[in-house]
């Protein structure tokens, strides 16, 4: 896959994740909303500066779906920082692929694999604050990113 | 008897002219021992090859994660407070080294580089130390990570994303 391609798909993610804050932020108590509008503000900033990164290309930004069935159900408090952990791991998992195919090539701007492993950092954190959030057992796995 | 002297024995003496044969002859002697040092290269065993030594961003790397293993097991051992999230923080730095450890194996074996012994300071606390420890690493390993290419690079930008996750697990 190319970087264009890696970069089209970590735009559908970001898609789904601003999709899915919006689906779980009112399913959560006073004490989450702080973090959720804090996601939401980084997810709406990767989603503009990955859109912009497409167009550079010359290409045409993938646009997000009308819905994401897999998300639901989101009724409860857990079901929705679950959701939120998911949300994260999918936009980790596509930030590292990002990285994967920038670093396979040698020459292109060092600022695009700063700003690619900056993401998948950003969202490995986020995760692992929602997992704390949720009791999560394992609210730290060792590679971010992968499954 | 006094053996027969040589042209050098008699400094100032003239120098034999050397004829084309024997330049022609040294040029052949040259080409050849050449084509045999060729051949005998190709035929010694790979062990004896040139080495191709491992990245310093790999080595580096392995040694920080060492260091941050020992820090981790001393911090459980220090405070009982922060045993819990020291197991996962332990737990995962010995994933991260099979990893790189794993990765190093392409290349011919480095010399061992011993890691730093750990060291707890009184203040500030014993989970402040590690979380500073794990943030620190996180940015080198970010660092690292961009001096490699390929899967050791991406295997690297992973463990930096997981050091940060690590400093937000000990923040709580």
């Amino acid at each position: 896959m190319s970087v264009h391609a890696a970069r089209q798909a970590v735009l559908a993610a970001e898609q789904r994740a601003l999709y899915g804050y919006a689906l779980v932020g009112p399913r959560l108590g006073a004490a989450d909303q702080r973090l959720v509008r804090s996601c939401l503000a980084a997810h709406v900033a990767l989603r503009d500066a990955t859109a912009a990164a497409v167009l550079r290309a010359g290409a045409t930004p993938v646009s997000p779906h009308t819905d994401y069935p897999e998300l639901y159900p989101v009724d409860t408090v857990a079901q929705a920082r679950g959701r939120a952990v998911d949300l994260e791991q999918t936009c980790a998992a596509a930030w590292r692929f990002v990285y994967a195919q920038l670093a396979e090539r040698s020459g292109g701007p060092a600022a695009d694999r700063v700003a690619a492993q900056r993401a998948l950092t950003d969202s490995a954190v986020r995760a692992t604050r929602w997992r704390l959030r949720a009791g999560d057992a394992t609210p730290a796995p060792p590679f971010p990113g992968i499954g | 008897m006094r053996p027969s002297a040589s042209p050098a024995d008699h400094p100032g003496a003239a120098r034999p002219r050397r004829s084309r044969r024997w330049f022609l002859a040294g040029g052949a002697a040259v080409v050849a021992g050449g084509g045999a040092g060729v051949a005998a290269g190709l035929l010694r065993p790979r062990s004896h090859r040139a080495a191709r030594p491992a990245p310093a961003a790999l080595i580096a790397a392995i040694t920080a994660e060492r260091e941050l293993l020992s820090l981790a097991s001393a911090a459980a051992r220090s405070d009982p407070t922060v045993r819990v999230a020291a197991a996962t923080v332990t737990g995962n730095h010995r994933a991260h080294l099979r990893a790189l450890q794993s990765a190093l194996a392409a290349y011919d074996r480095p010399p061992a580089r011993p890691a730093a012994a750990p060291s707890l300071t009184a203040t500030p606390s014993v989970r402040a130390q590690l979380r500073l420890a794990e943030r620190a690493a996180a940015g080198a390993a970010a660092t690292r990570a961009d001096q490699l290419t390929g899967s050791t690079a991406t295997l690297l930008a992973s463990i930096a994303a997981c050091e940060a996750s690590h400093a937000e697990l000990l923040a709580g």
